[in-house]
């Protein structure tokens, strides 16, 4: 009999330690701590629920957060939907010219800090907006809830479609084609081949559009003010701005969206599963040309798809264009040198310079840390192991855990430990690499999953040990989709604006956090300029993602 | 290919290495195989036949040792080699894919295996250029997989499995992907190579026809159990069981006194009216290569009504006038007609733990 060698089991420990060990410090043990200690000073369960439900001015508050999440999400999922699944369809299932190029630029929203979003919306539709200005009945949507809802489906429709066209990008068209001959018409055809797998990449596309709405953060503490703010907003202002009693509220309320957050989390991890968010390559090869008979069906894909081109470039052509012209209307680069007065270093107490330089370190170090956890787990004897399986579970954690409750947890947890605010840095670098880690564990995992077993096999009866088949296939096979990782962690990390607003002290600054400074000390010229900037390197990280590999669908 | 030798890699290693098999048992949800023993000697070809699911690339598998056994002994060369991992037991393994490393040049798959058991450098650049010209490859050498046609890549998987001179050469369906006619020619190929560097190889296949013509030897394996183990022409002329003559591509039918196969190409049309040894209607006909064939339904002797009894005819090609017509009664004359035993659900009696060498 041959029995399993002591070293077969320690492998997969070793390999899953960095990440657990990760989880375990920056995620779990924080927000027990958080959860505990909410529990502990409300007297139990019972006192939570008291506080959320009772008369008191904090369950007003809290319920007022709910509310306002609740609707936001809802209703930016609901027009998301609308909107990206016919368009999703449309690229996944057509070939029309500029499809491939399509394909990709869906993916430059998911990049941009959200930030910059409602900097593209107010300069659009807002009182001075490039369509404001010409239909002032469309300066409804630069601000309050029509406003927020229209910052979440211009950030999120792009994933529905994206999920929706790479849910059907994998069917063969032979499927398609076997039904047409066996006498399907156009709609039994959608319903017995297209409808399901479309169906789940749009509901993935749902639920996450309706997590990053209910958590929202930056729309509604810009464009909607108190009476739209939404959980996150809540436990940051009673964390930050409210004193006494605020953070025990804070708390109350993170661990009441905790609970909230659970299903819907639970429900996305299970219909992400192996999901590709993104990929160079068309699954099923060659795609089939646009019908030449015009359905209703591919009539309304058309316009969601060129309504969506038309807007996403809109929205990031106002920002660029913004930077470069002045307020009496010329054009001057008088925004960008604004940058670099002394009243845009006053604004958040460090200069632009700085801030770059802090926002490419922190975004090296996320990468650097995120790929380097994920890389053991993608070692062929933890991937099918009982240890990887719970680790790929537990790399959904932070997506429950929003960045603005994370930053509470690892402030609560770590705060009173490092002491010296010059450590302060570390807890940002941590808050982003974990807000970036599930997005790293499930590229770099599917990568290593992708390679088919007999390269291994064969590397191992051609006369390689464990380490060999490692150094000479595993890891050339996966460089393209490691580097892919580490720009798209890159990306996260520049963009990062909620748990890096709540933890950082002016000389731990980054751009965006810069920006969202200068916009409350009313600069905008400068405001306008490090929008394009944080575009520009938005697009920049794009064009090397394009031409590196494939991005799995989480973040 | 060329005839010429190739360069040994380790001159140490000359005699061709027998594989022992001893009691391996296997299994995995509801399958279950074994327990196998048999014994090949050094330098033969073994043909491993067997319908889909019968466990013949498990057994691969676990003698690559990619698999783990229940139990059992595997020796090759004498020496026990279970308890080792792949990489310390100099197989060869081809697969049904070609597997070629992607990220590599062809000479590089190809001077992987050498590279990692530390072939000083010169000697690897002449294995490698050798079996590059043996195998058609010349020319190809800083070509990527993906640059190469379907067949070149399984001639270069095969370089690549022989380049370390594996003791036993493992090959699992290997012309699977290859289109047929340039398939028999790699047959041939690859039988005059195995033949030639004397290398104990076991070769599976479904393939009837190419499972006798690579094999020294054939095995037969349904379900997980050996059901035959002998020559080929002893395999392929006396099949002991209703699911041996099915598979071998036996006609196989039931008569009130039993069951009975013919070969397609042993059953000769009479001319209608004629006598015969059985007699039956033509229900289809059809050109074929090399052979033109026959659909015949064949016809009881007396009340009693025959099972299977839709057979097959196969007929030199040749002028299709001559064929006869769909409905035609005719006799055929067969000299060989085997009688088989009643299948009893294992269709062959003792053949679990069969043993053979």
């Amino acid at each position: 009999m041959h029995e399993r060698r002591p070293w077969d089991r320690l492998v997969p420990i070793l390999a899953a330690a960095p990440a657990a060990t990760f989880l375990l410090l920056f995620v779990l043990l924080p927000v027990a701590v958080l959860v505990i200690a909410s529990l502990l000073a409300a007297g139990g369960p019972a006192g939570l629920e008291t506080g959320l439900l009772g008369p008191s001015l904090g369950a007003q508050v809290a319920r007022g957060a709910f509310r306002n999440s609740l609707v936001q999400g809802t209703v930016s999922s609901l027009f998301a939907v609308l909107w990206g699944y016919p368009a999703g369809l449309f690229v996944g299932r057509w070939a029309f010219p500029g499809r491939r190029a399509f394909l990709s630029l869906l993916l430059v929203p998911f990049l941009l800090p959200s930030l910059v979003m409602v900097l593209g919306v107010e300069e659009l539709f807002g009182a001075q907006g490039w369509l404001g200005v010409p239909l002032p009945p469309l300066q409804v949507l630069g601000s309050g809830l029509p406003g927020i809802v229209l910052v979440n489906v211009l950030y999120n429709t792009p994933l529905v479609a994206l999920f929706t066209a790479n849910s059907v990008r994998g069917i063969p068209r032979h499927m398609e084609e076997a039904a047409a001959v066996l006498g399907a018409r156009p709609h039994r055809i959608f319903g017995t081949v297209w409808a399901r797998p479309s169906l789940r990449g749009a509901g993935m596309g749902a639920l996450l559009t309706f997590l990053f709405s209910f958590l929202g953060f930056a729309a509604p503490l810009i464009l909607g003010g108190p009476a739209q703010y939404t959980v996150e907003d809540w436990i940051y202002a009673l964390y930050k701005l409210v004193g006494f009693q605020g953070p025990i509220l804070a708390s109350d309320l993170a661990v009441w969206t905790l609970g909230f957050l659970a299903v819907p989390v639970a429900v996305y991890a299970f219909l992400s599963r192996g999901a590709l968010l993104w990929s160079r390559t068309d699954a099923s090869g060659s795609v089939p040309p646009s019908p030449r008979a015009r359905t209703w069906g591919w009539r309304a894909g058309a316009a969601a798809t060129l309504a969506l081109a038309l807007l996403e470039t809109g929205l990031l052509g106002a920002i660029l264009l913004a930077s470069v012209r002045s307020t009496s209307g010329t054009w001057s680069l008088s925004d960008w040198s604004v940058l670099l007065s002394p009243r845009a270093t006053g604004a958040v107490g460090i200069s632009v310079g700085a801030a770059l330089g802090n926002t490419f370190l922190y975004a090296l170090l996320v990468a650097g840390i995120t790929v380097g956890i994920a890389i053991p787990l993608g070692l062929p004897s933890l991937r099918r192991s009982t240890a990887g399986d719970w680790l790929r579970g537990a790399s959904f954690l932070p997506l429950l855990v929003s960045p603005i409750i994370l930053a509470l947890a690892v402030w609560t947890f770590w705060g009173p430990t490092l002491g010296a605010p010059g450590t302060l840095w570390t807890l940002i670098v941590a808050s982003q690499a974990t807000l970036a880690l599930p997005f790293v564990l499930q590229a770099v995992g599917s990568s290593f999953r992708g390679q088919p077993q007999t390269y291994l096999d064969a590397a191992k009866t051609l006369g390689s040990g464990p380490w060999g088949v490692l150094r000479d296939v595993v890891a050339p096979l996966a460089r393209p989709a490691l580097v892919t990782s580490a720009l798209f962690a890159l990306a996260l990390s520049f963009g990062e604006f909620a748990a890096t607003n709540f933890l950082y002290i002016p000389q731990y600054a980054t751009l965006v956090v810069m920006m969202y400074g200068m916009e409350g000390h009313r600069l905008f010229p400068a405001a306008e300029a490090l929008g394009a900037l944080l575009v520009l390197v938005t697009l920049a990280a794009f064009g090397a993602l394009v031409h590196g590999g494939e991005v799995s669908g989480t973040r | 290919m060329e005839g010429r030798s190739l360069e040994p890699v380790d001159a140490a290693r000359q005699s061709p290495a027998p594989l022992e098999v001893e009691g391996l048992e296997y299994s995995v949800g509801d399958f279950h195989m074994g327990p196998l023993s048999f014994r090949l000697e050094g330098g033969r070809i073994l043909s491993l036949m067997g319908p889909n699911g019968a466990g013949k690339t498990t057994l691969l598998r676990i003698l690559a040792g990619l698999e783990r056994a229940r139990g059992g002994i595997i020796r090759l060369g004498g020496s026990d080699v279970q308890e080792l991992p792949p990489h310390r037991r100099e197989v060869g393994m081809m697969f049904q894919e070609p597997s070629l490393f992607p990220h590599m040049t062809l000479a590089e798959n190809i001077a992987y295996g050498l590279e990692v058991r530390k072939v000083p450098p010169a000697q690897i650049a002449r294995r490698v250029n050798d079996l590059m010209d043996r195998f058609r490859l010349a020319g190809l050498a800083q070509r990527r997989p993906g640059e190469l046609s379907g067949g070149e890549q399984q001639r270069a998987a095969l370089a690549r499995a022989l380049a370390p001179q594996p003791r036993l050469l493992l090959l699992d369906e290997p012309l699977s992907s290859i289109d047929p006619g340039s398939r028999r020619r790699f047959q041939g190929d690859l039988k005059i190579w195995l033949r030639e560097s004397e290398t104990t190889a076991v070769y599976v296949t479904h393939d009837v026809d190419e499972g006798l013509f690579m094999g020294d030897r054939v095995a037969l394996l349904f379900g997980g159990t050996w059901v035959r183990c002998a020559s080929p022409d002893e395999v392929f002329r006396h099949p002991r069981s209703v699911r041996e003559a099915s598979f071998l591509g036996y006609n196989v039918w039931r008569a009130p006194e039993g069951w009975h196969a013919a070969l397609p190409a042993e059953m000769e049309p009479g001319e209608p009216g004629g006598p015969g040894d059985l007699r039956g209607v033509v229900r289809a006909v059809g050109q074929g290569s090399p052979t033109a064939r026959l659909i015949v339904e064949l016809l009881p002797k007396g009340t009693s009504p025959l099972e299977h009894s839709i057979i097959e005819v196969h007929l030199p090609a040749g002028d299709p006038r001559a064929l006869p017509r769909p409905g035609t009664e005719i006799p055929l004359n067969c000299p060989r007609i085997l009688a088989l035993p009643e299948p009893d659900g294992s269709m062959a009696p003792g053949s679990q733990g069969g043993q053979f060498s």
